[in-house]
């Protein structure tokens, strides 16, 4: 599986110096991969053009070879991740209904996401009445049922308590076994500490600057990811 | 024990109400008595001339007769209200054109219209759309107003995926424009039951109001205060039941 990026730019205003500018990168999976930056530096936006709810100026982003339908994609904002007037059960469906898929077969690949993701109980819950954690673990099950063949996540791990985090990650980690995951964070550590292929974001237009395989050795790197930080903003 | 704090909160919330109605009752009463006015009879003959129109059964036929318009024009203004303030806030036609026709055609003193609609629409028909065109603009302002700052990340989300228009309706715009619609709702539904009265004693057919207009020429004034307390108490019930939906749906979100 292979995510294509060419030649992509985008700006939010014209006049603005371009988030992305030529900006060509490929994402290979299944894997999971986690993409570093500083605030601002478009991180979020990278994930936004993916998930086809930006446009670019110009440039494609393509699945291997042919262009993203955007059922391709399971997109996890940072907040309001889920629908809050719909239960667990019905957010969890939502991709599956939106496809058109036949109500058995929804049915079943809901309650199995469910299971999976530990959030099976909470079916007939409200998103309101759930911890972060739990919150962000629908949505994962939400990605799971539907067909898509990119996860991408948002800060994924942000406002969360440790023991939550460290859940998300090991879930995450287990998607990426037959999906290309994308997580997008600006927490150096934990993303040094979880590994997954690193991919350091930087400057503005933004480019990548550096790639590397987290986890233990990846330590060694510290200071100059931080610097990567103070360079390039 | 949360739940029993909310029984005992809404038990003391009813206390307030029923002392209140006995206290205004109480003095309803004496200063019938102390001025014996026959325009200000007093609360026990009210109540005696009421039990007599009830006997009747002529009393429960004209309240169906303005139930019933009432409801038919309140329907009405919900699905016109509903579908041009979507419209008016959804697409960009509508943004151009429908939007300003609507500002711009709130502020009109639309009892005034009452003659003119008499002529198009008959005696019937003019009476239900009066309260359609007076209750369609707090349904469609407050459509509008929601519609247009429904959140971009929930967008987004059933955009990225691969959501039409229609899905963006059905599972973004409509379930996050329900409390304002039925914000916009309540302030229709309570000023429904007072057009009703102008409308219905416009051309005398019947209707609450039309039986308000008679029993006051007639200066049956007992009768003039059963009939509009039988209107208010239609109209704080049907608020009632919008603000219980009101609530309750805002409950689950929160």
């Amino acid at each position: 599986m292979k995510l294509v990026i060419d030649s992509l730019e985008f700006k939010y205003r014209s006049g603005d110096t371009p988030v992305f500018k030529s900006f060509s990168y490929i994402f290979e999976g299944p894997q999971l991969h986690v993409i570093l930056g500083s605030n601002g530096v478009g991180k979020t936006t990278l994930l936004k053009l993916i998930a086809g709810v930006l446009e670019p100026i110009k440039g494609s982003i393509t699945l291997d070879g042919k262009p993203l339908t955007r059922g391709d994609i399971a997109y996890i904002p940072q907040d309001n991740e889920l629908l809050p007037w719909l239960t667990v059960y019905m957010n969890v469906e939502l991709p599956l209904r939106i496809k058109g898929v036949n109500g058995d077969e929804r049915r079943s690949r809901v309650l199995e996401a469910l299971k999976t993701m530990g959030v099976l109980g909470y079916a007939s819950r409200y998103p309101k009445s759930l911890s972060g954690g739990e919150r962000k673990r629908v949505a994962l099950a939400r990605a799971l049922a539907s067909y898509s063949k990119i996860i991408l996540l948002d800060e994924p791990t942000a406002n969360l308590d440790p023991r939550s985090r460290e859940m998300l990650w090991s879930y995450l980690k287990s998607l990426a076994k037959d999906k290309l995951v994308i997580v997008v964070t600006h927490e150096v550590s934990e993303a040094l500490r979880e590994g997954g292929l690193i991919h350091v974001l930087a400057g503005r237009p933004a480019r990548i600057v550096d790639v590397f395989e987290g986890g233990e050795s990846a330590w060694s790197r510290l200071g100059k990811v931080i610097d990567y930080y103070k360079i390039y903003w | 024990m949360e739940q029993t704090r909310k029984g005992y909160r809404l038990l003391q919330d009813l206390l307030v109400v029923v002392t209140t109605l006995v206290l205004l009752l109480t003095l309803w009463h004496i200063v019938a008595i102390t001025f014996k006015k026959p325009y200000l009879p007093s609360p026990v003959l009210v109540t005696l001339k009421f039990y007599e129109l009830l006997s009747t059964g002529f009393l429960l036929e004209n309240i169906l007769i303005t139930l019933k318009r009432v409801v038919i024009a309140l329907s009405l203004a919900l699905i016109l209200g509903l579908s041009s303030g979507l419209l008016a806030s959804r697409t960009r036609i509508g943004n151009g054109i429908l939007r300003p026709v609507i500002l711009a055609t709130y502020p009109i003193p639309h009892i005034t219209l009452i003659p003119v609609l008499l002529w198009i629409l008959g005696v019937e028909w003019s009476k239900i759309a009066i309260i359609t065109i007076i209750t369609y603009y707090p349904i469609a302002l407050s459509t509008m107003e929601w519609a247009i700052r429904t959140p971009r990340e929930y967008e987004d989300l059933v955009k990225s995926m691969g959501g039409s228009r229609l899905h963006l309706l059905t599972y973004v715009v409509i379930p996050y424009i329900i409390p304002g619609l039925l914000t916009g709702l309540r302030i229709s539904v309570s000023t429904a039951y007072a057009i009703v009265f102008i409308a219905e004693s416009f051309v005398l057919t019947g209707g609450l109001g039309a039986l308000i207009e008679e029993s006051w020429h007639r200066l049956d004034y007992p009768a003039v205060y059963a009939y509009v307390l039988i209107l208010s108490a239609l109209g704080v019930i049907s608020y009632v039941i919008v603000w219980i939906l009101e609530k309750a749906y805002t409950i689950r979100l929160s």
